[in-house]
């Protein structure tokens, strides 16, 4: 008799009753595809390469990402139709008519796929259409099938993150017995993998010092696919980074494993199901194989991350106590929540107390071990004579624009010959060990004076017993030329200073920002050439720490690599120094009024002095106060400048409340005031001003063809009349 | 015929069927009573294969339930709390049942949903309590299964209805074979429809026995005596269950045969003799004190 019942009557009947679910599922996807797309791409139809390259974009990039929201909607009304399993009236309608668990699962399942399949399909085949008519005056069948190619590699790709998040949604409703408990487990099946991995990524960049050498990029793939919350993000990154044949070659891990995992997904929810009890309906969680591991490792992570949090916002001495406080509490109210959502009632709370109390002691030890450098990772210093060489990697040289050089990754290396720590290698030992000294202090000292900035690199430590390790250190910039050593060396220039600077040779494109002009040019291929051949010219002669740590750069050069992997166009920006002459002097003759520096007093036209705390924050270590490493207070506040400022200034509204910087409306324009003040005045390179103390003064500078450039006084060099005659002008009353 | 095979349930630490066995035959009208908490509804949800028996086995026409289309096939489950689909009418729910059950009869679904006044195109969750009992009814009535688990189905509806639904389960014994099964804690809604009872209190089943056999052993009179040591020498010869008086009055529930009862009367030439008709409730607590169980508190 049941053979008669048709599956597919069942899921015709489900998609009747559903049929809201499927309206607001079509509406969705109707937004993020047809309306999107016109949305996103009314621009350069009329040029062919232009066009076809944004539409291919547009489906790895806009058009993959609202998707992956709208199939977590889509899921999040299909998880209506399992409501029944929420329910004690409906799982005795469900589960007394005569159909097996299997067949109704399939049933169910079907027809959730269905609620966002159909619109996604209809409404996402519409795009290409829309596209073939939009282009239709330049269209032909190559950039058509290059449309449409792309359109369904992106749905393809798509479907499979649909069945990573739809498979992890199966699994937490055949777990659950309530809605509360469903979103809970998805949260914790969802994220737990990567928030360990990320937790260990944490502290691998701090304690880790092998970490590197084992080909993360696998273990992050490997970690991300485990992840079922965050596979499809990061599926849709590499796609959006580097195509589709880039993901599927370089990542292979990410793809095949949650490909696995969302087919084990699928059998693991089956065999839920078969083996779920109906009285499940309407209470918590009951499967015991699930729920120790899950509350432990969540317990145990949120109490990490709790105690992370108190620690590092509260400074001081009291951080440690802090750490504790947040990982205890973290732990309990973790530890407790779950119980309570678990079992359905707040009485549980402190039920499994023994566990409860473990789990939070790790949390607590963990912390500690840290904190307190158990285990003397922050005062580890090899004997001088076990150190065979050296390397560092200092990311400061690197732009935030280089986004696909490898390097610009940190650790992300992807080929062998890339590895620029694993070439360069300085073996001379003293160096290396008094380098490492410096470094070791640095990270033992905790009262570090708020002005100082600091480098941040990697060291990579080769010893003679053959182990080599890797390490984070930082280094205040005054103590910038211990590095000296390992930049000025022929390979560093060629290889890593290159790659991370984005300098891949001649650009195909580039533009130059003129900053103090505010205008941009566009150069021709030829002048492209002589640009760089100037620039690299310069790069020769100047090639040396002091010159590569320059801040003072007026001239910004946008530069355009085309061709790159997987036809991909690389972008770079590249900040030319006053000091490389070659190249300004070619930039001169583009444009005449350019002035890259001040020469003589007879260029400056007027000059405005003024005090200004945000330009301290800026360039003497306030700015990084913002970071909040190491110092007792978070408050960039009149108590904390008052002793570097002279007098109190005028207080404004900057990103972080209030902060104290006056503008001065005193402009110089005497020829013999500015004469007289001349000599005084410094056009060189702020590093000179290590200490924000040292420097009071501050000015804009017009030039004689209305540009503005920026100078330093020091205040002590000031004759007295002039320092009187600056600090009546510009320094007003205190408030 | 369903057979229960020592079937135990538990939920958590609550043992809610323990070792209960019992065999219900076909064509007849089977009662399930017992108090709440008895375990009535598990047994019944474990009977239609919605809960799976942690010991013991049910057997429908000796075929396993659980997870068994083919003896879910034979049978309908009317909850005491049957779910309907959100806006759905009967008609929704008639094509909903129909898709399981191909035997579903529904040119009499909607004759006897017109009998009973209830408008097919109607949404559901306007009906009233018991007007929504009616349709689990007639939905059961209607599915062509062989078995009709009702729980507590008669609860809600007012008497003439529940005459009619009698009446309709009387007819579908006589011309299609039923077999309902009633479960309820109200014995008087059971007394004039069941064949069979089976008494379930916490979690175990006392007894099932047919009603009829169980009225041969008990007897409910009301007498007279002229003399009180009369009284003395009926009580001796057989076992009073009940005992109430009102003046001279006296109605005794009594256990023994009929027949020597009227004889044994005869020879104490009472006053005043009368056999009264035994109430269910009466025949079960009776029943349920000689297995041991005290429920004068219960009902006192």
């Amino acid at each position: 008799m049941t053979s008669q019942i048709s599956m597919r009557k069942l899921i015709k009947l489900e998609m009747k009753q559903s049929s809201w679910m499927l309206a607001l599922s079509a509406l969705g996807q109707f937004m993020a595809g047809p309306v999107l797309y016109l949305l996103s791409i009314n621009t350069y139809l009329d040029r062919p390469e232009r066009a076809i390259s944004m539409h291919c974009g547009f489906f790895s990039s806009g058009y993959f990402m609202a998707q992956l929201f709208m199939m977590i909607l889509a899921i999040c009304f299909t998880i209506f139709s399992y409501r029944y399993l929420f329910s004690k009236r409906m799982v005795d309608l469900y589960h007394s008519v005569p159909i097996t668990r299997t067949k109704l699962f399939f049933v169910k399942y079907i027809h959730g796929f269905l609620i966002w399949f159909l619109p996604f399909i209809v409404f996402g085949i519409t795009i290409p259409l829309l596209s073939f008519i939009r282009l239709h005056s330049i269209l032909t069948w190559n950039y058509a099938g290059t449309i449409l190619l792309a359109y369904l590699q992106s749905a393809l790709l798509l479907i499979i993150c649909f069945f990573i998040f739809y498979h992890l949604y199966l699994v937490a409703v055949y777990l659950s017995g309530n809605v509360l408990n469903m979103f809970t487990n998805v949260a914790i099946m969802g994220f737990t993998i990567v928030c360990i991995y990320g937790l260990f990524l944490a502290c691998a960049s701090q304690f880790l010092d092998t970490y590197c050498t084992n080909a993360p990029e696998v273990l992050t793939d490997l970690f991300y696919a485990l992840s079922p919350f965050t596979a499809p993000f990061c599926i849709f990154s590499y796609l959006e980074m580097d195509g589709l044949m880039a993901l599927l070659s370089q990542h292979p891990i990410l793809m095949v494993v949650s490909i696995l995992l969302s087919v084990s997904m699928l059998l693991l929810s089956l065999r839920l199901y078969l083996k779920r009890p109906s009285e499940l309906a309407e209470r918590g969680t009951i499967n015991k194989w699930y729920m120790l591991p899950a509350k432990l490792i969540a317990t145990f992570m949120i109490s990490i991350a709790l105690s992370i949090f108190f620690g590092e916002f509260i400074y001081g001495s009291s951080g440690l106590f802090w750490g504790i406080f947040g990982a205890i509490l973290g732990g309990i109210l973790t530890f407790g929540a779950l119980n309570s959502i678990f079992h359905t009632t707040i009485k549980a709370f402190f039920k499994h107390k023994i566990q409860m109390f473990l789990v939070t002691l790790a949390g607590v030890l963990s912390i500690m071990a840290f904190q307190m450098d158990w285990f003397g990772y922050d005062e580890y210093l090899p004997n001088k004579n076990d150190i065979a060489g050296m390397a560092i990697y200092l990311y400061r040289y690197t732009d935030d624009s280089t986004s696909i050089i490898p390097e610009t990754y940190g650790f992300s290396y992807s080929e062998e010959n890339q590895r620029v720590l694993q070439k360069e290698l300085l073996t001379d030992k003293d160096i290396c060990y008094d380098f490492l000294k410096l470094a070791v202090k640095s990270e033992e000292t905790t009262d570090l004076p708020y002005e100082e900035n600091y480098f941040t690199f990697y060291a990579k430590v080769a010893l003679e017993n053959g182990r080599t390790y890797y390490r984070s250190y930082k280094l205040p910039q005054s103590q910038y030329l211990a590095m000296k050593p390992f930049i000025e060396t022929e390979e560093y220039k060629n290889t890593n200073y290159k790659l991370s600077a984005g300098l891949l040779g001649y650009p195909d494109q580039m533009e130059i920002y003129l900053e103090d002009a505010q205008m941009t040019m566009k150069l021709t291929p030829d002048q492209i050439t002589k640009v760089m051949d100037a620039f690299w010219a310069d790069f020769e002669d100047h090639y040396t720490i002091e010159e590569l740590s320059s801040y003072l750069y007026s001239i910004n050069l946008e530069l355009t690599y085309e061709g790159g992997p997987n036809n991909s166009t690389f972008y770079s920006r590249l900040c030319v120094p006053d000091s490389y002459t070659r190249t300004v002097e070619y930039f001169q003759s583009l444009y005449s009024d350019y002035i890259p520096y001040i020469t003589s007093s007879d260029q400056i036209m007027s000059l405005t002095p003024y005090l200004s705390a945000n330009t301290m924050a800026r360039y003497g270590g306030l700015y990084g106060y913002f970071g909040m490493e190491g110092y007792e207070t978070g408050n960039v506040n009149s108590q904390i400048t008052e002793p570097y400022l002279e007098e109190m200034v005028v207080v404004e509204d900057y990103y972080y409340g209030k902060t104290y910087s006056y503008d001065s409306e005193f402009v110089i324009t005497d020829p013999k005031l500015i004469d007289r003040i001349y000599p005084y005045l410094y056009f060189g390179q702020y590093r000179d001003f290590n200490d924000s103390r040292n420097y009071i003064y501050f000015a804009d500078v017009r030039t004689v063809n209305n540009h503005y450039t920026q100078c330093y006084v020091k205040p002590d060099t000031l004759p007295e009349d002039i320092l009187k005659l600056l600090e009546e002008q510009i320094i007003p009353e205190t408030y | 015929m369903i057979e229960i095979q020592n079937v135990s349930k538990k939920f958590d630490n609550i043992l809610a069927l323990d070792h209960v066995s019992a065999t219900i035959t076909e064509k007849h009208v089977f009662g399930l009573i017992g108090t709440n908490g008895a375990g009535k509804s598990t047994l019944i949800r474990t009977l239609c294969g919605v809960l799976k028996a942690d010991e013991g086995r049910v057997l429908i026409d000796g075929e396993d339930v659980y997870e068994n289309p083919a003896a879910k096939a034979k049978i309908f489950y009317i909850s005491d709390d049957q779910f309907f689909f959100p806006n759905g009418t009967p008609m929704d729910m008639v094509q909903y049942y129909r898709s399981f059950y191909p035997a579903f009869d529904e040119e009499r679904f909607l004759n006897l949903l017109s009998i009973l006044s209830l408008d097919k195109n109607r949404r559901i969750n306007t009906f009233s309590k018991g007007m929504k009992k009616q349709l689990s009814v007639l939905l059961g009535v209607c599915s062509g299964t062989k078995y009709l688990l009702c729980d507590e189905t008669f609860d809600g509806l007012d008497p003439v209805i529940r005459q009619a639904v009698k009446s309709l389960f009387i007819k579908e014994i006589e011309e299609h074979g039923l077999t309902p099964i009633i479960a309820s804690h109200n014995l008087r809604e059971l007394e004039d429809i069941c064949e069979h009872v089976g008494l379930l209190h916490k979690g175990g089943i006392l007894f099932t026995q047919d009603l009829e056999n169980m009225k041969l052993g008990i007897f409910k009179i009301q007498c007279v005596f002229k003399d009180e040591s009369s009284l003395e020498i009926l009580k001796a010869k057989f076992p009073v269950l009940k005992e109430e008086r009102r003046g001279s009055l006296f109605t005794l529930t009594m256990r023994g045969k009929s027949e020597e009862l009227d004889t044994f009367m005869g020879t104490l030439s009472p006053v005043f003799y009368e056999r009264l008709p035994l109430s269910l409730e009466e025949i079960f607590i009776s029943e349920t004190e000689v297995k041991g169980y005290d429920f004068s508190n219960l009902y006192a």
